[in-house]
């Protein structure tokens, strides 16, 4: 299954009047990335959040906790979820929202519930799914299952790995969840460093997997090691120095967590979100973190949507592929 | 509703930096250090953009204006040949493109004084042959009056390229003569008659009239800026006076200029015109 995000109307929320953002090119092709820039306070944000929020009603029947404190507010997003155009709506509709033939939504908070059959079909997948054992990337193979609805991921604009170590470690999860959304908390289940200390105790032959591939990640000669001792994650530098993962810098740190969390979350023809995306970032990086988004896309077919203030990744990853969220 | 979809490619870049800025377009990148460097205090509510040329700076600009509602784009063009009323209309309510009262923005880095300062401090030999201020006036009206048959068939080039953009909308345009390529009367004479394909004896008389007019804005230079180009200007001054990079001269000239007191015009056209209507 494939589901693709074709635009996002929002009415009233934040800082948004009224705009309606178009996810597909000239010729109606579904942008495979899309770059959201925009001054401060012009709703890139509020865009990640609605669109987060409004995919809650697949999973759930009712929209995530952004949407429903703005009574007020509509939103409505267009997917196509393989070949079916489908509608997703929070609120009472304005006059010119055309819904899809196939859609579900909310028209006030816990009041109407509206949908049409393929909602039901995809709300039960989606419940057969959530919470079982899933085909993380780097968990171990991937479900040959024709049926296996994608995911949404997001990463909030703050991100950064806490300390965790000792009886904080939790053990890894690598269940299935309609909308990941990354948490930067300490008891975070799915923290990297849990992750990491966990698989090297109970699953060595992934563990040696996935520190292969945070190695070969090439932070200027940085290695991965897990002190059983000390219940921790330490990085070497290249001159033989040696700290905590979550002393990484803030830059390494955005990167990190970036392709980590989709090389174990990332199901193919999912919809990602990722918010400041540059977040301190310096040019190089952020060319590197824009190519390796495009090089994992071209291996698991996904929908990456950026906000950002850099113009490096309007430079990459095309200016059609850009909207400007600020009037102008 | 406002829809948000792809946009032409050079609107998206300006956009994207933009953010809540005003929008002020510019012909080249010169023009764009300059006025950055003017008025940087500004910059967090304005960006200038070059466009390389007037048909960018038109076009975009249009673009801006026809699909955007808050019209917080403009324009600042050099006057080139144009009239005075041409430029007092670009002045008028509500207008988006400013011309600029003297020929191009260099022509406001040419102040006698300023300019004296800078070349005397660089060489102080300099006041030699030019002992003061009044002196680098002569001096400057001396270099306008030995530019003034290229600027005359450069005016026959304006008035030919707007004439053919008039009746057929075509903006393939004649070159004007490079800086730099300041040849003689008469080679000058043979070139633009071949351009604007007509013999020579009736090139000659058209760049003699031109000449005639050029030589009226010649009694001083304020007036003389507004019909001779900064930039051959610039280039003679620093060709004769200066040696040095083109480039070091230009800056040591922008900077003398924000350090002195910033033109006047431009001032009126940042601060009121563009600044002002971005406040209100």
């Amino acid at each position: 299954m494939k589901l693709e995000l074709r635009s996002v109307r929002i009415k009233n929320i934040g800082p948004i009047d009224d705009i309606k953002i178009d996810f597909f090119n000239a010729s109606g092709k579904t942008l495979p990335v899309c770059v959201i820039g925009g001054a401060n306070g012009s709703g890139k944000t509020t865009v990640l959040e609605v669109i987060a929020s409004l995919a809650e009603i697949l999973q759930t029947g009712k929209a995530g906790a952004f949407l429903r404190s703005k009574t007020n507010g509509y939103a409505q997003a267009d997917l196509l979820i393989d070949e079916y155009d489908f509608s997703i709506f929070f609120g009472t509709s304005p006059s010119d929202a055309e819904l899809k033939k196939e859609h579900c939504g909310e028209q006030a908070e816990g009041i109407t519930f509206v949908s049409t059959p393929l909602y039901a079909d995809l709300h039960q997948r989606i419940e057969n799914q959530q919470g079982n054992p899933s085909p993380w990337r780097l968990s171990g193979t991937y479900w040959a299952v024709k049926n296996l609805v994608p995911s949404l991921i997001y990463l909030p604009h703050s991100r950064s790995l806490e300390p965790v170590s000792g009886q904080q470690i939790h053990k890894e999860d690598a269940n299935y969840s309609f909308i990941h959304r990354f948490q930067t908390v300490r008891k975070f289940p799915g923290s990297l460093t849990s992750y990491l200390i966990y698989l090297d105790y109970a699953e060595p032959e992934q563990f040696s997997d996935v520190r292969n591939f945070l190695n070969g990640l090439n932070f200027d000669g940085k290695t991965f090691h897990v002190s059983r001792k000390a219940l921790d994650v330490s990085v070497k530098t290249a001159n033989g120095r040696e700290h905590s993962l979550h002393e990484l810098s803030s830059g390494e740190q955005n990167l990190l967590i970036i392709f980590t969390e989709l090389r174990r979350k990332l199901l193919p023809g999912s919809v990602v979100l990722i918010d400041e995306i540059e977040n301190s970032l310096h040019p190089a990086y952020q060319h590197r973190l824009a190519q390796g988004l495009l090089a994992l896309q071209r291996e698991v077919p996904y929908q990456l949507i950026v906000t950002t203030h850099a113009p490096a990744f309007v430079e990459i990853f095309g200016k059609e592929s850009t909207r400007i969220l600020t009037p102008f | 509703m406002r829809i948000i979809s792809s946009l032409p490619p050079e609107l998206t870049d300006l956009l994207f930096k933009a953010g809540a800025r005003a929008i002020v377009l510019v012909e080249g990148d010169k023009d764009c250090d300059v006025l950055r460097d003017w008025f940087k205090k500004s910059l967090s509510q304005m960006e200038f953009f070059a466009c390389d040329g007037i048909s960018n700076l038109n076009k975009w600009l249009e673009e801006l204006l026809n699909r955007g509602t808050l019209k917080r784009a403009y324009g600042i063009t050099d006057r080139d040949f144009r009239s005075d009323a041409e430029v007092d209309d670009s002045y008028l309510q509500g207008s988006h493109l400013f011309i600029l009262r003297r020929y191009a923005l260099e022509n406001y880095l040419l102040e006698p004084k300023p300019l004296w300062e800078v070349l005397t401090l660089r060489d102080p030999d300099i006041k030699i042959s030019l002992p003061d201020e009044q002196d680098m006036e002569t001096r400057l009206l001396e270099i306008c009056r030995a530019l003034k048959h290229i600027v005359a068939a450069n005016w026959l080039y304006f008035d030919e390229n707007k004439a053919q953009y008039q009746s057929s909308g075509q903006t393939a345009r004649l070159e004007y003569f490079k800086i730099g390529h300041d040849h003689d009367r008469h080679i000058v004479i043979k070139q633009a008659a071949k351009q604007l394909k007509c013999n020579e004896d009736d090139c000659e008389k058209r760049i003699a009239e031109r000449e005639e007019i050029i030589e009226r804005y010649l009694t001083n230079l304020n007036s003389a800026h507004q019909v001779i180009d900064g930039k051959r200007i610039l280039h003679w001054v620093n060709n004769d006076h200066f040696i040095t990079g083109r480039d070091y001269l230009f800056r040591l000239l922008t900077d003398r200029a924000r350090l002195r007191g910033l033109p006047n015009d431009i001032v009126k056209i940042v601060q009121d015109r563009i600044l002002g209507s971005a406040r209100t």
